[in-house]
């Protein structure tokens, strides 16, 4: 390593490392009152991980999933549509969908929830087809603000993944004989599958932690990781700071856990692609 | 062999309102080796993209053994691309990169293992068939994306310029090992190429295509030897023009020298002139295509040879089989010529020695001075 690999060694040990053992330090203590630290222990974590935390962790990693999935189902096609235009209309369609990035988060989600309240359009709209769904203060209204948060975050890194993919491959699987969904099936989705995996964890990851969205439209009564490590560092309660150090690491814990499976199951699929049907065959 | 297997109708094309192609038709017959063969930029690429299923054309028809497919989607042809990048899917091995026509088949598995097996060894790359494509060289990577194409056995491969990318070397080698592959196989092959050698090398029939318009389509010796325009003589080969004025149909007088030659009615170029048409009589002025290895030198000048004309040596090219000379017409224009000889000839010319040039006395093909170029 050279010198000029210094300051990110700096950076790292002084904004990310220490923090971290800050952090793990701050987590094994028994409450925030006692410092410097007498007697470290795991209590904040047999908490984190015993009723009601342990319900509200399972239902953020679902929710967080499914929304990272639609996310990831609704972009697909529209960054696949773009990234097969001629170039010179590629970036104006590119500017339109991530024009919200610009926009204050805080006035995005607000805008998001005046369509949601009981009164909003998007209620009644559903309304009159029979859809009486309460949309505010919902696990599914929770769901559907995740969706339109993260939709502009995954545009770019979803978009440079196909537009890598070379036109001719897919022209090689029509010209022998893949029908539309087979070049989806056979070509595009393997040759493009580790960047789908790493932009579905770009928005699934920071999903997890949310605690904006939650907050306002899940009008505090959606309970969400992000949402209670929040309330025990800031809340206007009776703040907790070992135990919310708990509960992030609890979050970063199964943020690890699922970036790890998904990368075993991806480089296991990608060796049977590789080998698997014919190995047995040729040798 | 001469039932005809694709069968081009007027194809016209044009790519941001630009036209690239203006009516070409040609016939590709079953089994033999056809090239399209044109600088770059004259529409090949397109053509083919056509004939593959990418493109459509803005006009004209596509037969299949007499069957319109001019709007089938590519999937649906029974023919198959070498990519000039070759194209490779780099998720699968080799084996799987063979058998995805196959599967696409929808074929049984133990069939799917024979004809990859087959197509492997056709192109000698039996031992790799487990090796990732990214591994493979671009000689390898070339073989595997032939074997690719023929392995679903169409009854139409087309290779887009697939030699592109190999040194000399290889290059040479691919020629003959694809040749004696399609003789093998005895399946249609459409190569495209801005490499008149490569096309010469391997092609049945060559058709030729200058800024999207077909100038001409047959075996090479005719290519060669009767160039229909003044495009193909300078493409195909090296060419001398030597300015002539035809005195009769089959006779044009030098107008350098005053002789006169013998001129090659099969000449296409000259039986559609209008000027042929209109009157025999009628003196023409124009060219005749003499080729550099027709001619013969013979450096004691002597004066009244017939069929002959004297010029100055400017520059002598040893090229191994054959030494090459640049020499300069006697005459007011002082055109330049080139003279091929075998190289094991004993006479040896210097720069700055006068010479005659005997010409051929079989018939030269003929271009009027009208027909533009």
């Amino acid at each position: 390593m050279k010198w000029w690999g210094l300051p990110a060694k700096v950076w790292m040990t002084c904004f990310i490392l220490l923090p971290f053992v800050w952090l793990v330090v701050l987590s094994l203590q028994t409450s925030y009152t006692a410092s410097p630290p007498t007697k470290l222990d795991f209590h904040q974590f047999n908490r984190a991980l015993t009723h009601p935390y342990r319900g509200i962790i399972r239902d953020s990693l679902l929710m967080s999933f499914a929304a990272a999935l639609a996310v990831l189902m609704i972009s697909v096609p529209v960054t696949w549509l773009i990234s097969r235009l001629p170039r010179a209309k590629r970036n104006l369609w590119l500017a339109f969908f991530t024009i919200p990035l610009g926009l204050n988060f805080v006035v995005r989600i607000y805008a998001w929830f005046v369509l949601l309240r009981p009164e909003g359009l998007l209620t009644v709209f559903l309304g009159r087809f029979g859809f009486a769904i309460p949309l505010v203060s919902s696990q599914f209204g929770v769901f559907l603000g995740l969706v339109y948060g993260y939709l502009p975050v995954i545009f770019l890194p979803l978009y440079s993944v196909f537009e890598r993919l070379e036109n001719s491959h897919i022209e090689a699987a029509q010209d022998l004989g893949a029908s539309s969904w087979q070049r989806w099936r056979d070509v595009i989705i393997p040759e493009t599958q580790s960047g789908l995996l790493a932009s579905f964890l770009f928005v699934f990851v920071p999903m997890l932690g949310e605690y904006l969205i939650p907050r306002m439209i899940g009008g505090g009564l959606v309970a969400t990781l992000g949402t209670q490590i929040e309330s025990q560092f800031l809340g206007s309660g009776r703040p907790n700071w070992p135990f919310g150090a708990a509960l992030s690491i609890c979050l970063l814990l199964s943020a690890a856990c699922i970036l790890v499976i998904c990368f075993k199951i991806l480089s296991r699929s990608t060796a049977e692609r590789q080998t698997g049907w014919s190995i047995s065959h040729i040798v | 062999m001469n039932e005809s297997l694709l069968t081009l109708q007027e194809i016209s094309a044009a790519l941001n309102g630009r036209a690239v192609l203006k009516e070409v038709s040609f016939d590709v017959k079953q089994g033999e080796f056809f090239s399209l063969l044109g600088p770059s930029g004259c529409g090949k690429t397109t053509l083919l993209r056509i004939i593959a299923g990418f493109l459509t054309s803005h006009s004209g028809k596509l037969l299949w053994s007499g069957t319109d497919i001019t709007h089938l989607p590519p999937q649906s042809r029974d023919l198959n691309l070498v990519f000039q990048n070759y194209a490779l899917f780099p998720h699968l091995n080799v084996f799987e990169n063979v058998a995805f026509g196959l599967r696409m088949m929808k074929l049984d598995e133990r069939i799917i293992i024979e004809r990859v097996k087959e197509s492997l060894a056709l192109v000698r790359m039996s031992e790799h068939a487990l090796r990732r494509v990214t591994e493979l060289s671009g000689g390898q990577q070339q073989r595997i994306a032939l074997a690719r194409a023929v392995a679903p056995r169409p009854k139409l491969v087309l290779l887009d310029e697939p030699l592109g990318a190999l040194d000399l070397q290889l290059r040479r080698d691919m020629q003959v090992e694809l040749k004696s592959l399609q003789r093998q196989l005895g399946m249609t092959f459409l190569y495209v190429t801005h490499d008149q050698e490569e096309a010469f090398s391997m092609s049945d029939r060559i058709a030729i295509l200058n800024s999207g318009q077909l100038e001409q389509v047959d075996a090479p010796e005719v290519l060669y030897s009767l160039p229909a325009s003044r495009f193909v003589a300078k493409f195909i080969g090296n060419a001398n023009f030597i300015p002539v004025e035809r005195t009769a149909l089959a006779t044009a007088r030098c107008l350098a020298s005053q002789q006169e030659y013998s001129l090659n009615m099969a000449n296409t170029s000259l039986a559609n002139s209008a000027s042929n048409s209109a009157s025999n009589a009628n003196n023409i002025l124009g060219d005749v295509l003499v080729r550099p290895e027709q001619v013969e030198l013979v450096s004691t000048p002597l004066t009244n040879q017939t069929n002959s004309l004297s010029g100055t040596i400017q520059l002598r090219q040893f090229l191994g089989a054959n030494v090459r000379y640049h020499l300069e017409l006697e005459g007011p224009e002082r055109r330049m010529m080139i003279v091929d000889q075998p190289s094991t000839q004993q006479t040896i010319c210097q720069p700055g020695e006068k010479v005659l040039m005997r010409l051929p006395k079989s018939p030269l093909p003929f271009f009027p001075a009208d027909s533009a170029q």
